[in-house]
């Protein structure tokens, strides 16, 4: 029979050694220097680092570009972590396009920051090139 | 119980709304107008909150034989116009004159010289934007509306080729109209999001509200009574129930899946009926240009090529239309994202009789189409882009072309199942769109016409609606 004071040893030591795994673990493996929620983000930047690697694109954006990504255009998603260059190719456009790099003049020195979602039917009137 | 009305129109699309525009001015103030459409009346912001353009889905209304070729349409109230991409590019004097110029094909029954004033009629009633500076067909009259904006590559090639490049022709509305938005470059148009498109619903649905005329929804016409050599009434179902309505007049324009059909299945028949079921073949090539930016065009298709279209070629292989995409595509390299050309390939395809339309054996409600290519004609020009290109892009900066081995699946145009003719023995309907035998029976839209053209066929559809009620009440 567990007792209150062998539970609460327990819960201790569960506690702190997963605390001393997760920093092990990070000593181990630096994360990069954004951190990604999960593996789906880490998919994303992945693809999105691997097409643009001279590009500075900041974590949360990605964060935040992921879950509208899911959300939004699911299909796309499940057919880049498939290895789909056509799918993996969209999603990095549907980035730059959800981003202010246009708007900075694709100045590559920029750091690109994540606006919102470029959806038309969620934006109208957003493309960032057309001259009306 | 039949009711009964002087005229009754199948179909609410761009070939029944047309012809019902003209009709109306026409025709007396008593008159009694049924209008059969088996779709709902899905509006606009029904659309954009389902992301489709109808809630009946249109692979459910037919067989299709074939599962690697699609054909679609929008079943509802306004038809196609829910969702075409509006392009509106007349067809060439020349497509009228397939056979006597080229040996190739047929000749439609009409001139293009006939038709240019309803084509005028047309492009008013949608607002057509167009080129100002030249046009590639004689016009009688300037587009109703400015052309729309060209990007930097079309600049080139308009000044290349003046006589052969233009601002593409289009009822994405370039300025506001009284009930639609200008165009704004959004890319989606197959469901535009600030409904700067014609369409029926927003610019004829008036024609509706007409008190001469009853439109039934969700009624869908199971055969024409004929008798007598004559066409005397419509049977229809709606919510399950049979119901006749009578009528001096029966006009079909549903569409050249389902008006060969609906002939059929009222007892008409003619070696040519259904038969020569095509539309155009779309090819796409990617071009990465070379310092050269793109996609400041105000519109998601901005130029059309016709250096590939007239010539002595078509006598052995098919001409082709060439769109300009202004949608962006970016190019993933440093330094060029936007230095990326999307080109499209229309190509006019023959009609062969192999192709066809028939009642569904397995369910004689349903219409099945029997699909087995496009013709050898159309493919030797297919086979020929990848070198014609080389030579027409030389104005362009190009550092790579890179044509799609893959066909489109479908360009959404469906031609050729009730050809228009001279010859009683050649074609089903006759040059003013009216049944060679039935004499008080009309069947509208692009399954009339005897050959494709590279040409979008809406607008010709439309014109030669304007055309046939424009004979019939003279």
């Amino acid at each position: 029979m567990l007792n209150r004071r062998k539970f609460l040893g327990a819960l201790g030591a569960f506690l702190g050694l997963s605390a001393g795994g997760w920093w092990l673990a990070r000593r181990l493996k630096p994360s990069p220097p954004e951190e990604y929620a999960n593996p789906v983000v880490e998919l994303i930047a992945g693809i999105l680092k691997g097409r643009l690697p001279f590009l500075k694109m900041e974590g949360q954006g990605i964060n935040a570009f992921a879950s509208d990504l899911q959300r939004r255009n699911p299909g796309v998603l499940r057919r880049a972590a498939q290895g789909r260059a056509d799918a993996q190719d969209w999603l990095t456009e549907r980035y730059l396009l959800s981003s202010d790099f246009f708007r900075n003049g694709a100045d590559e020195s920029r750091s690109v920051n994540y606006l919102a979602y470029y959806d038309p039917y969620q934006r109208p009137c957003g493309n960032p090139f057309a001259q009306l | 119980m039949a009711d009964n009305y002087d005229t009754i129109i199948v179909g609410t699309g761009f070939a029944a709304s047309f012809f019902l525009a003209a009709y109306l001015q026409k025709c007396s103030s008593g008159e009694r107008i049924l209008v059969l459409e088996r779709g709902r009346r899905d509006v606009h912001a029904w659309q954009l909150r389902h992301q489709r353009s109808s809630s009946v889905e249109p692979s459910a209304t037919f067989v299709n034989k074939n599962p690697r070729k699609s054909w679609f349409y929008t079943p509802g109230f306004g038809g196609g116009s829910n969702c075409w991409w509006a392009v509106t590019p007349r067809m060439l004097p020349g497509d009228f004159r397939l056979k006597s110029a080229h040996g190739v094909g047929r000749d439609w029954p009409l001139s293009y010289e006939e038709l240019e004033e309803f084509y005028c009629r047309a492009e008013d009633i949608m607002a057509v934007s167009g080129p100002e500076d030249a046009s590639p067909s004689p016009r009688s009259r300037p587009y109703p509306q400015p052309p729309h904006r060209f990007s930097e590559p079309d600049k080139i090639l308009k000044a290349a080729y003046p006589e052969l490049y233009f601002n593409q022709p289009t009822a994405r509305a370039r300025r506001p109209t009284a009930r639609r938005s200008a165009c704004c470059a959004s890319g989606v148009c197959h469901l535009c999001p600030v409904d700067a498109k014609f369409t029926i619903q927003n610019e004829m649905a008036h024609f509706y509200q007409d008190p001469r005329v009853t439109l039934e929804l969700e009624a869908t016409a199971r055969h024409i009574d004929i008798g007598g050599g004559r066409a005397g009434g419509v049977v229809y179902e709606q919510q399950g129930v049979l119901k006749k309505a009578l009528g001096n007049l029966v006009v079909v324009g549903a569409n050249a899946l389902f008006n060969p059909h609906l002939l059929m299945q009222s007892g008409l028949s003619h070696p040519q009926l259904g038969r020569n079921l095509h539309e155009q073949v779309g090819v796409t090539a990617t071009i990465d240009l070379d310092g050269v930016e793109n996609f400041q065009g105000s519109t998601s298709i901005t130029g059309h090529g016709y250096m590939l279209y007239e010539g002595a070629h078509r006598s052995q292989r098919a001409a082709c239309l060439m769109e300009s995409w202004n949608v962006p595509s970016l190019r993933l390299e440093r330094g060029k994202f936007r230095q990326r050309l999307q080109l499209k390939f229309m190509v006019e395809d023959l009609p062969e009789t192999r192709n066809q339309v028939r009642p569904s054996p397995e369910q004689p409600s349903r219409p099945e189409t029997l699909y087995y290519g496009h013709s050898e004609y159309a493919q030797r020009s297919i086979d020929k882009i990848p070198e014609m290109l080389d030579g027409i892009l030389r104005p362009l900066p190009v550092e790579k072309i890179a044509v799609s081995p893959k066909i489109s699946a479908t360009e959404n145009h469906i031609l050729g199942t009730t050809t228009m003719g001279d010859d009683p023995a050649r074609s089903v309907v006759d040059r003013h769109l009216v049944h060679h035998q039935i004499r008080n029976l009309v069947v509208l839209g692009s399954g009339v016409f005897p050959t494709s053209s590279p040409a979008n066929p809406t607008l010709t559809l439309a014109a030669l609606s304007l055309w046939s009620a424009h004979h019939l009440m003279a």
